[in-house]
């Protein structure tokens, strides 16, 4: 009955197996000290290291807090693309693309320009009298959380506004015929209902921050190593190639459990599709 | 000799027509630069008109002879493709007939390794560290260079390793602003004093230059640098505080002392002299403490052009006319002592290699960062991002 | 939702500052393409058109935004039928099954880019595959096919099961259920998945650093290099050129929906 959906996912399986998973493999077999022998040491070394820690530690609390600026952030305009009529959600839906647009290197040097010391920022800041010396803005950890806010919006924007086309108004309007406030109303319905988009763009920005490395490699001054990063000098220049592979491993079983746990707790078919 | 030509001759005649379009095709192709030689040497062979191509102009006799022959050289991407294209490829393949590619591709010693293991080696020379000889080399992951073709004598002791040579020098040096310094240059010990010359300083994130730099400045004598202590440089990076940006490739390097977000700066000598000419001479540098360093060639192992080929490139490397006209185009100084007698008079200031600005820099040590590379990366960016 | 004319004023005051933040670096991208140095600065003095006369000259920018251009293309189709049909055969199986497999199309998003891009950059150099086109057409596939997996089954997920049952029930094969009811039904998704596809093609970099150098140079390859070699301010026209194909396109096709829906149905 079900045999021809099996010929659905068989080509992604089968591309994704065959020319991605299949030389990951050979990086997974290299963490685990295979072929020679099966060790654990390059995981044992991993959790022992603490400079390897503290990037990890690092690297999950701005991607956190990328996130959920992100969230906030997107959630507001989505809001505006679905209830402020038809003009403005043409225009923010625009403005919204535009900058998925532009490279993300070229991103990264505009915020360079904007934001350094001598940028236009500080310039206009103290030019209007309202700071004596130039802020510390960018080439730092505010710059990388700046430059990956300014990248993930619109990738939080969509889904969002997505899930609240199809919200059901009357839904609301029940609410408050009940005699709810509208403030109560969004709080207690509409968010409510839109949590599943939330935590499914939540995810997707989330698991998107992990990978940035174009952005906190520019904006971040050199003070900022992520894990990105730190993976790319293992294997390009240090050849700890099982260290990076342990380092892989680790965060693919982690993120996997993470999307686990976030669509046991709001319904996985809510979030997939899958029931 | 004759039966060949009639064969081809006949070919050509049966399928003239096909074989001019496929040449006028590969022609276009190869002049936008999205073929490159060896596949279109290839293709005309396949369709068998070597000779023919010859005759055409594209290719000399003497190219179509070695039709198969190709040097692929893999550097770090930039100007520097068309640099070493002109400096060293060219005038090899006008001696040898052997075409010299140059293939900006970023050949770090993993990107090497992955594409040794993988068994098809596309890259037959590639460009690195000097270091990497020894490091890449004890891993079996190099070929050894022959020199019986190679001629050591155009070396200094010790340049001439087993796998690889010494192809151009570069150095680490103090640039900065004549705004903050405009009678003297300054020292590493003002490098690090931020109560008397306030600004940004930068370095190199990636350890090399910037660790050597902070123990000079620390008041590591410069004959006791090596072993580095990376604790104690590291310790010495962090106590600039905020006072430090790191800079990540050469052109940001270059930008934040043009736009004067930064007034001194650890960079390569390369971008220094750039930098003092588009500033009109308000960036500048001292060869004082820097960081004397050198590069190489080296084989990866398995690759593709004949070992008499590629050993036949690396010694024309080090025709001295050859390694002064890089310096010229890109300021990477000659590893042939020879060169320095025949330097025109601006150059020697630009020099990194030559006698009087060696004098006044440290050497790197190779044999130290054979061993504690991976090491000293490793810890140097944990220290500095922690 | 019903909101009171106030709240609603605040919600759009929000909305706007947070699309003007979006916009900023645009902002600066326009003078700095304008500005009359070789160096990627503001305008000093004049303003000059040189920046965008060098890439109207150069046949190697020219040439980079056809690679581009044909990459993401491939890629787009590639990864969208691909995808699309994973996503309707995971929504359809149900179970471990479906739960492995989206696993599995995951992948590529879940690890950064640079983990795949060394394995990806080792196989293809021993399949041939390093430095050609169809070697980063399909690269760019796996890297962009789980977004358009994730955007269908998003969509799918608000769709009535009973829909394709309805249409099995009447005789269809899963081919043509698939094609004929389930398909129109995502549509959005399946558009929103390819202009997904479509834009990680366009702008991917660290992938394309690995498997490519000189045969194939895409766009982005084109930029890092002019940004890392010479801060090159060629580059700013780039982006200014690429944000004003965006508003054209963009503009056009709602245009074109407005007056579709405001033309009388005959």
């Amino acid at each position: 009955m079900n045999r021809p959906y099996y010929f659905f996912v068989l080509p992604a399986v089968a591309l994704v197996a065959l020319m991605f998973l299949l030389p990951l493999g050979w990086l997974a077999a290299l963490s685990f000290g295979l072929p020679e022998g099966f060790t654990l040491e390059h995981y044992e070394a991993l959790a022992g290291s603490s400079g390897i820690r503290s990037m990890l530690w690092n690297t999950v609390r701005l991607v956190t807090i990328t996130t959920l600026v992100s969230l906030v952030l997107g959630y507001l305009v989505a809001f505006a693309m679905a209830h402020l009529g038809e003009t403005q959600r043409m225009l923010l839906t625009l403005f919204v693309l535009v900058p998925f647009w532009l490279s993300v290197l070229a991103r990264a040097l505009a915020w360079l320009i904007l934001l350094r010391h001598n940028g236009l920022v500080n310039e206009a800041l103290t030019g209007a009298g309202l700071i004596d010396r130039p802020l510390q803005l960018v080439r730092n950890e505010l710059g990388v959380i700046i430059g990956m806010v300014h990248f993930l919006i619109p990738y939080a924007v969509f889904p969002l506004f997505a899930a609240m086309m199809t919200v059901d108004r009357r839904l609301v309007m029940a609410a408050r015929s009940v005699g709810a406030v509208p403030w109560r109303a969004f709080i207690d319905v509409y968010v409510p209902v839109t949590l599943p988009a939330i935590f499914g763009a939540g995810v997707l920005v989330f698991i998107f921050g992990l990978g940035f490395f174009v952005t906190p490699a520019i904006l971040g001054g050199g003070r900022v190593v992520m894990l990105s990063e730190y993976i790319s000098v293992s294997v390009l220049q240090t050849l700890r190639w099982a260290q990076a592979g342990a380092l892989s491993m680790v965060l693919l079983v982690s993120v996997i459990a993470l999307v686990w746990l976030v669509a046991r707790a709001i319904g996985f078919r809510r979030l997939t599709g899958v029931g | 000799m004759h039966r060949e030509r009639d064969c081809y001759t006949g070919r050509i005649t049966v399928a003239s027509r096909f074989t001019d379009d496929l040449i006028d095709l590969a022609r276009t192709e190869l002049a936008k630069g999205r073929m490159d030689r060896r596949d279109f040497v290839r293709l005309c062979i396949g369709a068998g008109v070597a000779p023919a191509v010859a005759g055409s102009g594209i290719l000399s006799a003497s190219e179509a002879a070695a039709a198969a022959e190709e040097i692929v050289l893999c550097n770090f991407g930039g100007d520097a493709v068309a640099a070493m294209g002109e400096a060293w490829g060219e005038p090899f393949t006008a001696d040898s007939g052997v075409p010299v590619v140059v293939d900006g591709g970023v050949p770090l010693a993993g990107k090497i390794k992955a594409m040794v293991e993988s068994g098809n080696v596309v890259w037959d020379v590639c460009d690195g560290d000097g270091f990497l000889c020894d490091q890449l080399g004890k891993q079996g992951l190099l070929e050894e260079v022959d020199y019986s073709i190679v001629d050591k004598s155009r070396l200094p002791e010790g340049w001439a390793y087993d796998h690889g040579i010494a192809n151009y020098t570069y150095s680490f040096v103090l640039a900065y602003d004549t705004g903050l310094f405009p009678d003297r240059a300054p020292t590493l010990k003002d490098f690090f004093d931020t109560e008397t010359y306030p600004g940004f300083r930068t370095m190199w994130k990636y350890q090399m230059g910037a660790m050597e730099a902070c123990l000079l400045g620390d008041g590591v004598p410069p004959e006791e640098l090596y072993p580095a202590d990376i604790d104690r440089a590291i310790a010495k990076a962090r106590s600039l505080g905020d006072d430090v940006i790191y800079w990540e490739s050469g052109a940001s390097s270059q930008e934040m002392l043009m736009s004067g977000e930064a007034v001194m700066g650890i960079i390569w000598n390369t971008r220094a002299s750039v930098l003092e000419r588009d500033t009109g001479g308000r960036v500048t540098w001292t060869w004082d403490e820097g960081l004397y360093c050198h590069s190489s060639f080296v084989m990866p192992k398995g690759h593709k052009a004949s070992a008499a080929a590629t050993n036949q490139f690396l010694n024309s490397v080090l025709v001295p006319e050859r390694q002064i006209r890089l310096l010229e185009l890109l300021g990477n100084g000659p590893t042939n002592p020879a060169a320095a007698s025949m330097l025109p008079e601006e150059l020697v200031r630009i020099d990194p290699g030559h006698p009087d600005n060696v004098a006044r820099q440290v050497t790197r040590s190779e044999a130290w960062y054979e061993e504690h590379y991976d090491e000293a990366v490793e810890r140097w960016l944990d220290g500095i991002s922690a | 939702m019903e909101l009171s004319r106030r709240a609603l004023r605040i919600v759009a005051i929000g909305a706007w500052i947070v699309v003007l933040f979006l916009l900023l670096p645009g902002f600066v991208t326009l003078p700095v393409a304008l500005n009359d140095s070789r160096f990627m600065q503001l305008p000093q003095e004049t303003l000059s058109l040189r920046h965008f006369e060098a890439l109207l000259n150069d046949s190697g920018w020219h040439q980079s935004f056809l690679d581009s251009a044909t990459i993401a293309l491939a890629a787009t189709v590639i990864a969208c039928s691909v995808g699309t049909f994973c996503a309707l055969g995971v929504w359809r199986l149900g179970g471990r099954v479906a739960a492995v497999t989206l696993v599995i199309a995951m992948t590529p998003m879940i690890l950064p880019p640079v983990v795949g891009a060394l394995a990806m950059y080792r196989l293809w150099v021993q399949l041939d595959l390093y430095d050609t086109w169809p070697g980063v057409v399909l690269a760019h596939s796996i890297v962009a096919l789980p977004y358009v997996v994730t955007t269908v089954s998003t969509s799918l997920a608000m769709l009535d099961p009973r829909l394709e049952q309805a249409a099995r029930s009447v005789g269809a094969t899963p081919w043509r259920a698939a094609l004929d009811v389930l398909l129109p039904n995502v549509r959005g998704g399946v558009i929103s998945g390819a202009v997904f596809a479509f834009i990680i093609s366009w702008d991917e970099i660290v992938v394309t650093l690995f498997i490519s150098t000189r045969a194939v140079y895409t766009l982005p390859r084109r930029m890092w290099d002019g940004i890392r070699e010479n801060v090159d301010p060629t580059v700013a026209a780039v982006a200014v050129v690429l944000m004003a194909m965006t508003v054209i396109g963009v503009a056009i096709v709602m245009i074109h929906s407005r007056l579709r829906r405001t033309r009388p149905k005959s």
